[in-house]
């Protein structure tokens, strides 16, 4: 007999209650950014594990399952992000060396090149916790952005913080509810080295002053062991060690407005605690083109000695990555031998 | 007896000089509270009328208040000037100005040798900073960076330092140590944004007027000092979401685009117009048809029953002539 099979098309049924990321905020009406996460070329494995780390650091405003081809341009991406309002492009790259990171704003917006000198995966991280915490709507809202050593004033790091600034959407302080600020990105310049710390904490907030097994017990709402006890009064009263972290100093204790669950109560003192998720990862940045992947190039690290074919094509993005690297020898081998090495340059 | 009554009586004085001793003190606390400017007048007519004086006058009396505010900013914050008080500020009056000067010459050999008091002093006001952490950490950067300053430099220029840390304390403290400490955080939306807003509505302008300030652009791009300024700020508003339009090309292309979108759209208007004619045409027309034919219909029927009468069996109808033509 024939196999039954379903002819009916069944048209796609959004559930109800799931609510889609819109384009607008509804609170302060202005545009919130959105991002494509995506590489260029072909990644190994491991690189391909941090790209969906950064995809999950982005959310909810991002596309998760984003599939690219490999004859996918970065216009065929500029065409679609159009009309669903994406402002931002993170694009991951490699070449002979090193990783690299684009993060450019859409239209035709500048472009900042990162060299990934170092990461860690998400997954090992979190293997070499001893206690992981995931939440389960810890993606549901975007996390918030801290910059720090960025402040000496000069243009290309005011360009940088200015970007990540606004990648992530702007809090409104009237109305931001507590409970949606539960992860936090940290940037942190090392004018020194000139490498920026990237690190993606989750944040959580523990009673200060309270007692562990009373906090344990709202917590877990279970009925604690009371057979070695006498009375109530001795299982509340027990003088037990308080852990290690309870010796913070003032700096890292707030006061909450209002209450955020069980445990933390408004205008009594809680805790911030950080615990890290999330890729780490350290960048040093390398150039700021003018147009997005292209035109002229405003700064760069190692000197400008890019061959100027390499802005125009698309694959040139990893071309131009290796004249880069060609720079950086030269700049290391030293002075004298720049002319040979330019030539040698020109002739690629 | 008489050594009771002594005792007494000398007990009574004692008491009386203790209470009198308090009572003084009480007062000359109170008196110690009214500020100095109360009860010692400085010689008003040594100052002239201000506003009688001309422009270059009034400059340079506005640069001298201005050093004397620095002086006294100085004497003030001098760990090792004695802390003035009113008797001092009579002496001083009564003596003019110049032994203060002198005071000052003294004063800097001795900042030289109390330096090890300065750095315990120092110490001391960074933990009591430390203990309200959290409130007002400026304070507490500049002391840091005033410490490193000094530790950094050693005992031989410290004079200049301390000198620049009584004067200049906003000037040259800020640049170096603050790139640390400087910590940014994410956009914040603050509620007083919506009363600027009506006021900083910006006019859209038209593209023949982008396409000009374009234009202007390109030239002063020859200029390179300028064009790179122009390039940094038109990537910080580009990567604040403000759109720039630099471009005279695509502004060019955006003005075509419109142009043709125009054109189509007065095609599209046209043809409908033309259709609505049409059916129009074709209604009344439809119109007329029925009713002409209506008409006719009448008149067809009206002949129709008048010849009915005559037509009988063998008869053919009206009579048109004769059968033979004449």
């Amino acid at each position: 007999m024939a196999r039954f099979r379903k002819n009916k098309r069944i048209p796609f049924v959004r559930p109800i209650g799931k609510k889609l990321p819109s384009s607008v905020d509804h609170v302060t009406g202005d545009k919130i950014p959105k991002s494509f996460v995506f590489s260029r070329g072909k990644l190994p494995g491991v690189l391909r594990q941090l790209q969906t780390d950064l995809r999950k650091l982005m959310l909810p405003y991002t596309a998760l399952k984003l599939k690219e081809k490999k004859r996918n341009n970065i216009k065929d991406f500029l065409n679609v992000a159009g009309p669903m309002g994406v402002t931002h492009f993170l694009i991951l790259s490699k070449t002979d060396s090193s990783p690299y990171l684009r993060v450019g704003r859409t239209p035709q917006g500048p472009t900042l090149t990162f060299k990934i000198h170092g990461y860690s995966l998400a997954a090992d991280v979190i293997k070499a916790q001893l206690r992981p915490r995931c939440h389960k709507d810890l993606f549901q809202n975007p996390p918030l952005i801290v910059l720090s050593g960025f402040g000496t004033g000069e243009q290309h790091l005011k360009l940088t913080t200015i970007m990540f600034q606004n990648i992530f959407p702007a809090i409104d302080i009237n109305t931001v509810k507590l409970a949606s600020c539960q992860r936090i990105v940290l940037l942190s310049y090392n004018k020194d080295t000139k490498l920026i710390d990237f690190r993606h904490y989750s944040i959580r907030l523990q009673p200060v002053g309270v007692s562990r097994r009373v906090r344990k017990f709202v917590q877990n709402r279970q009925a604690p062991n009371l057979s070695g006890l006498q009375d109530v009064s001795e299982f509340l009263t027990r003088p037990g060690y308080g852990s290690e972290s309870e010796v913070d100093d003032e700096a890292a204790t707030v006061s909450l407005p209002t209450d955020l669950g069980r445990l933390n109560r408004a205008s009594n003192k809680s805790a911030v605690k950080l615990q890290e998720i999330g890729p780490r990862m350290t960048l040093q940045l390398v150039r700021i083109e003018e147009g997005l992947c292209s035109g002229g190039i405003i700064f760069s690290e190692f000197g400008d000695k890019i061959s100027s074919k390499a802005e125009k094509t698309e694959n040139a993005g990893e071309q131009s990555e290796d004249d880069e690297e060609d720079n950086e020898q030269d700049d290391e081998e030293g002075e004298d031998q720049d002319d040979d090495d330019e030539e040698q340059d020109d002739e690629d | 007896m008489k050594k009771k009554k002594q005792i007494s009586a000398g007990g009574l004085d004692s008491d009386l000089a203790s209470t009198i001793h308090s009572q003084s003190e009480f007062f000359d606390h109170l008196i110690e509270l009214i500020p100095s400017r109360f009860y010692i007048s400085t010689d008003d007519d040594s100052k002239p009328w201000y506003q009688g004086l001309s422009k270059a006058a009034k400059a340079s009396l506005r640069l001298k208040t201005k050093e004397n505010l620095k002086l006294a900013r100085r004497n003030r914050f001098d760990p090792d000037a004695e802390p003035s008080s009113a008797a001092k500020l009579l002496q001083q009056l009564e003596d003019g100005d110049s032994p203060s000067k002198e005071i000052d010459l003294g004063d800097s050999e001795k900042k030289s040798v109390t330096y090890e008091e300065l750095r315990e002093k120092l110490r001391r006001k960074i933990e009591a900073l430390k203990g309200n952490r959290g409130e007002k950490r400026f304070d507490e950067k500049k002391m840091r960076n005033e410490w490193n300053k000094r530790s950094r430099e050693g005992e031989g220029s410290e004079r200049e330092k301390i000198d620049n840390v009584g004067d200049g304390e906003d000037n040259d403290n800020d640049n170096d140590d603050d790139g640390e400490e400087i910590i940014e955080y994410g956009k914040l939306k603050l509620g007083d944004e919506g009363e600027g807003r009506n006021s900083n509505k910006k006019k859209k302008l038209s593209k023949a007027q982008e396409l000009e300030k374009a234009k202007k652009k390109e030239v002063m791009r020859e200029n390179p000092s300028v064009a790179e300024k122009e390039m940094w700020k038109a990537a910080v508003s580009r990567a604040m979401g403000v759109k720039v339009h630099d471009d005279a090309r695509l502004i060019k292309g955006s003005m075509k685009r419109e142009k043709k979108r125009k054109e189509k759209n007065a095609e599209k208007w046209k043809e409908r117009v033309g259709t609505v004619e049409k059916m129009k045409e074709e209604r009344q027309k439809k119109r007329r048809d029925n009713i002409a034919g209506r008409i006719n219909d009448k008149k067809a029927r009206k002949i129709a029953k008048r010849e009915k009468k005559l037509m009988r069996p063998g008869f053919e109808g009206r009579k048109e002539g004769f059968i033979t033509k004449e």
